[in-house]
């Protein structure tokens, strides 16, 4: 069971509400970039990688 | 051949593999738990009967700080593992760990200080527990900050494991502060030993957070050394393979 009768009593948590919603927003937010930063990283670094390497194929084919 | 798991943690490919189908079901494990947890604390739990709704930020301060905390024995140990055994992945990981303990005791002191305005009247307070937090802060950010000081990376790693070393006195410290100062922050309500001073009710949640934290602790570890690993090792033959597989 839901402890709050309504959503604005959720939102208003008896005027804790600024203090509650702040940190699990903070938090949520600083996660959500702590994952998608090494992924975003990851994959950039795939795709950099990749670039270099057919880069270099293309060069040796060339020059055969 | 029961030690055979030890020397396939030296093997880059192979941890990155494994990494890789960790991660899999892992992330998402520890995601849908951070969420379930965090509207669980939010609006399924009764409220303190002295502090009233402000306590739900234990649902997240108790967590980050938890891991905070063991975040930098995992840094300590990696980096005894890479001075002793000269283990390249545990150098890695402690270099990892630093940045992710860095915002994680952030996080802790940021939630502390704004539960500490409806609760204690201040934002902030120099207590023993809240300044040797502060210290920890300092010291995930010396090894990161040391690392990058440093033009031989050798020498900069063995810098970083042992600052990391001597910096773990901190952690019983941070951790006994509240029995032996005891000022505004509260002492321990989770107990090993004996009775815990806190309802079934707000004890299962809190539970559930800090093991969905330490989840995604371990998941960010290992997001990090799947990038450092790559990068390192971008020219030989397994990094090839990784990376021919991209579409």
């Amino acid at each position: 069971m839901m402890h709050f009768d309504s959503w604005s009593d959720l939102w208003v948590m008896a005027g804790h509400g600024p203090y509650v919603w702040f940190c699990y927003a903070v938090f949520l937010c600083v996660l959500a970039v702590m994952v998608v930063h090494p992924l975003w990283r990851l994959a950039a670094l795939k795709r950099r990688l990749k670039r270099r390497l057919s880069a270099l194929e293309s060069n040796q084919t060339s020059e055969e | 051949m029961a030690w055979t798991w030890f020397h396939r943690l030296g093997s880059s490919p192979w941890v990155y593999r494994f990494s890789g189908t960790l991660l899999r079901f892992l992330l998402p494990l520890a995601i849908a738990m951070i969420v379930l947890g965090c509207i669980w604390g939010i609006a399924f739990t009764p409220p303190d009967f002295r502090q009233g709704n402000s306590y739900r930020i234990i649902y997240i301060h108790v967590p980050v700080s938890v891991v905070s905390l063991a975040g930098y024995y995992v840094m300590a140990v990696a980096g005894a593992v890479s001075l002793i055994w000269r283990l390249k992945v545990a150098d890695m990981a402690m270099r990892v760990a630093a940045p992710i303990g860095a915002v994680l005791t952030f996080l802790a002191l940021l939630t502390g200080a704004v539960w500490g305005k409806p609760t204690w009247g201040t934002f902030w307070v120099w207590d023993a527990r809240i300044t040797s937090m502060v210290v920890l802060l300092f010291l995930y950010l010396g090894v990161f900050a040391l690392y990058e000081a440093f033009d031989n990376k050798t020498l900069a790693s063995k810098a970083c494991a042992i600052l990391s070393l001597v910096g773990t006195v901190n952690i019983p410290i941070i951790y006994k502060s509240v029995d032996w100062w005891y000022s505004l922050h509260q002492p321990a309500s989770i107990k090993f030993t004996g009775e815990s001073t806190i309802d079934p009710s707000m004890l299962y949640p809190l539970l559930w957070m800090i093991v969905a934290v330490y989840l995604l602790y371990a998941c960010l570890l290992l997001l990090g050394l799947r990038v450092t690993l790559l990068e390192s090792e971008a020219k030989t033959a397994w990094a090839r393979k990784v990376v021919m597989e991209v579409k």
